[in-house]
């Protein structure tokens, strides 16, 4: 305990030296905070972006379909079923869908879409796309009779592309399940502007068994999506649907959901059914948005290696350098019977209580800046010409918003603390060795 | 129909205007190579002479299932055709059409017409192994393509073989076209589709009628290299040439007629 004592005792000596070596450390640690906060919010946003509209967090199709998306790969999407999928803990909606890729437009016009046919009250569920309406409504929930045209809503950059609104009709064109040409007559009932640049680009939605009917698809759907409770359990609930389907997954066996040797089984003989249903969480169905998260998780060490390389070197001058100076002080103390290991321990205090003190006034402050960014948010369109930009299909325009994560709060003063003492060893060690006689004499 | 086979020959019109029913010189012996011109000239006018009408059978073999289509098509000169197809239900009265404007789609529920972007001109016909561009030929191989002509063996027999290359910056889709024609009647046998060297199709000819004193294939067999066990196959159950059609026929209001009739 007089270690800690001597050595706080020793940092107020050069007041000016160990507060600007404090200052470093806690600019440091402050910085780091706010890296990991901002990054969690940018990702955060990222998947949600891309997730939340276009596939929701969990993905049932067949193992064919997910393989190569024919229009026959389809499966029947009962009440059952759904009620099965939405029974299971985690999921907070489900959405059957049937996924064409036709020809839509008009006599001047035309662009490869694709259509999404939905049920209107189950998707405004699942995903946020009846609340991004630019203009019009959203689907009605029955279809309207014939020989009314069908309901079609555009996303934005589609109905752009066609020049085409509210109230403007349309010819769609797909190939049905049986081979043949599906063809209707749409009108634009509404236009909706997602984050999602595939959604606003070439998505038209229609009413699912207005869809059905154009494919020739009689009760079945290519697709369930479904909206889970948080983004990163999506994986284990994959697993726990896959088990109440009787469904297969891929990638790791999860800890969720059945024996692992079950799901091994399952896993081996549904690879030959190509009818057989395959659950993927986002992390399966958007590998490269998973693997971004996963690389800006690791590139935050190299974040803090650059940073936290800068301060220990300046905690190590700091420390070298008071050794120095206290040389023939230490030479005493060695002399009247000081043991080299409590010298050693004195010093490496020091260089702890400093890295801690910057620490925590870095945490400190780095948690008012994350505060405030959670709360109010970046504007990071601000850098940009159109006010809007895009990063691997989803777009940005407003605000970004940090989260505050008890990882940011706790590892950049942890990771600091350590820092701080492989900083105080070399000069602890060199203290600990002196000679006390030649020391004293001013001859080492 | 005729008018989508012959669409898939250079025009070559313009440079010889051979009209009626130009006929091949008898070839004895030593087979002499005519001009490239003359004979793809020829094969380009088979199927269509001044105007067509034709009634087809148009059967699609999938990895899935058969298709079996009857369709009508008319056509007048290079750029007027139109087909509609017949049976089965669920599909009569779908039609495209073709103008010097560019291609269209009708959407017989629908009663409206979808223009054909250009952009999807490599994509399937209405299902079939056919493309758009089959039909739509916005590409010219007489000005897109450098033709030779020359002589080949296949199973003992001697054809003529014309070689078809894009030109350095022509915006087609294959990298060479080859056709084979018997020497002495002119008559298509095959054709071959190159994409980079790889032969990525084939259409092969047979049932062989003469109509209008002219000796033409009734028969197409388009063979997809990747799925060899799929095909399109085109029949000819009837076929005029150089009928009267009336012009107004290859108008909105025309294709609206003809389709719900």
């Amino acid at each position: 305990m007089i270690s800690a004592k001597v050595g706080v005792r020793n940092l107020a000596r050069n007041r000016w030296r160990s507060g600007l070596t404090l200052g470093g450390i806690a600019l440091s640690v402050a910085f780091m905070v706010w890296i990991l906060g901002f990054m969690e919010g940018w990702m955060g946003a990222m998947v949600q972006g891309a997730t939340a509209v276009e596939t929701g967090q969990v993905q049932v199709h067949t193992t064919a379909f997910a393989d190569n998306p024919r229009v026959y790969r389809s499966f029947p999407a009962d009440n059952d079923v759904l009620s099965t999928v939405t029974s299971v803990r985690g999921v907070v909606a489900v959405s059957p869908r049937v996924k064409l890729n036709g020809l839509i437009g008009h006599e001047e016009k035309s662009q490869v879409g694709r259509i999404l046919g939905v049920d209107p009250m189950m998707e405004a569920r699942t995903t946020p796309v009846s609340t991004a309406l630019e203009e019009g409504r959203w689907l009605q929930q029955t279809p309207p009779v014939y020989p009314a045209p069908r309901e079609v809503v555009l996303g934005a950059g589609m109905a752009n592309q066609l020049r085409v609104g509210p109230g403007d009709e349309l010819v769609v064109f797909v190939e049905a399940a049986d081979g043949s040409m599906g063809n209707d007559l749409l009108e634009v009932v509404g236009v909706v502007r997602t984050a999602n640049t595939a959604v606003d680009r070439m998505t038209a939605y229609m009413h699912i068994e207005d869809a059905r009917f154009l494919a020739a698809l009689d009760n079945d759907a290519h697709e369930l999506a479904i909206k889970t409770e948080d983004l990163l359990g999506a994986q284990m609930t994959a697993g726990l649907i896959a088990a109440a389907l009787g469904a297969e997954t891929r990638g790791v066996p999860l800890e969720a959901g059945g024996s692992g040797g079950e799901g091994l089984e399952t896993q081996a003989g549904g690879r030959q059914d190509p009818d057989a249903l395959l659950v993927r969480p986002w992390q399966e169905i958007l590998p490269s948005i998973y693997q971004m998260l996963t690389i800006s998780r690791s590139s935050n060490w190299v974040t803090y290696l650059l940073i936290y390389l800068v301060a220990a070197i300046g905690l190590l001058n700091t420390q070298r350098m008071s050794a120095l100076e206290r040389k023939r002080e230490f030479g005493v103390l060695m002399a009247i019977g000081m043991r080299p290991r409590k010298m050693f321990r004195m010093i490496l205090t020091e260089s702890v209580v400093l890295g801690t003190l910057g620490g925590l006034i870095g945490t400190t402050l780095g948690l008012a800046v994350v505060w405030y960014h959670a709360t109010a948010g970046l504007n990071l369109a601000m850098f940009t010409d159109q006010g809007e930009f895009t990063v691997m299909g989803v777009a940005f325009t407003g605000r970004i918003y940090a989260i505050l994560t008890p990882l940011a709060a706790l590892q950049p003063i942890l990771v600091m603390m350590f820092v701080a003492f492989l900083a105080g060893l070399w000069p602890a060690v060199k203290s600990a060795k002196l000679d006390p006689a030649p020391t004293i004499a001013g001859r080492q | 129909m005729g008018r989508m086979k012959t669409a898939e020959y250079p025009t070559v019109a313009g440079l010889f205007l051979i009209v009626g029913g130009f006929l091949p010189p008898a070839v004895h012996g030593q087979v002499p190579v005519p001009d490239v011109n003359q004979v793809m000239d020829y094969i380009d006018d088979l199927y269509r002479s001044q105007s067509a009408y034709s009634l087809m059978r148009m059967t699609v073999v999938r990895e899935r299932g058969t298709r079996e289509l009857e369709m009508e098509s008319w056509s007048k000169g290079d750029d007027e055709a139109l087909i509609v197809i017949r049976s089965p239900a669920r599909e009569a009265g779908a039609a495209t059409l073709r103008t010097e404007e560019g291609l269209w789609n009708y959407a017989p529920r629908a009663d409206r017409l979808i223009r054909i972007p250009s952009g999807l001109l490599s994509e399937s016909w209405m299902g079939s192994h056919f493309t758009n561009d089959d039909l739509m030929r916005e590409t010219s191989y007489l000005d897109d393509y450098d033709a030779v002509i020359g002589t080949e063996v296949r199973d003992g027999v001697t054809y003529l073989k014309a070689t078809l290359k894009p030109k350095p910056d022509a915006p087609v889709v294959y990298s060479e076209l080859v056709f084979l024609i018997t020497t002495e009647d002119w008559i298509p046998v095959r054709s071959e589709y190159f994409d980079e060297g790889e032969l990525v199709r084939a259409w092969a000819f047979d049932q062989i009628q003469t109509i209008s004193g002219k000796k033409i294939p009734m028969r197409m067999t388009i063979i997809p290299v990747d799925a060899p066990e799929e095909k399109t196959v085109v029949e000819y159950l009837e076929l005029e040439l150089d009928v009267p059609v009336d012009e107004n026929l290859f108008t909105r209001q025309g294709l609206r007629r003809a389709a719900r009739g």
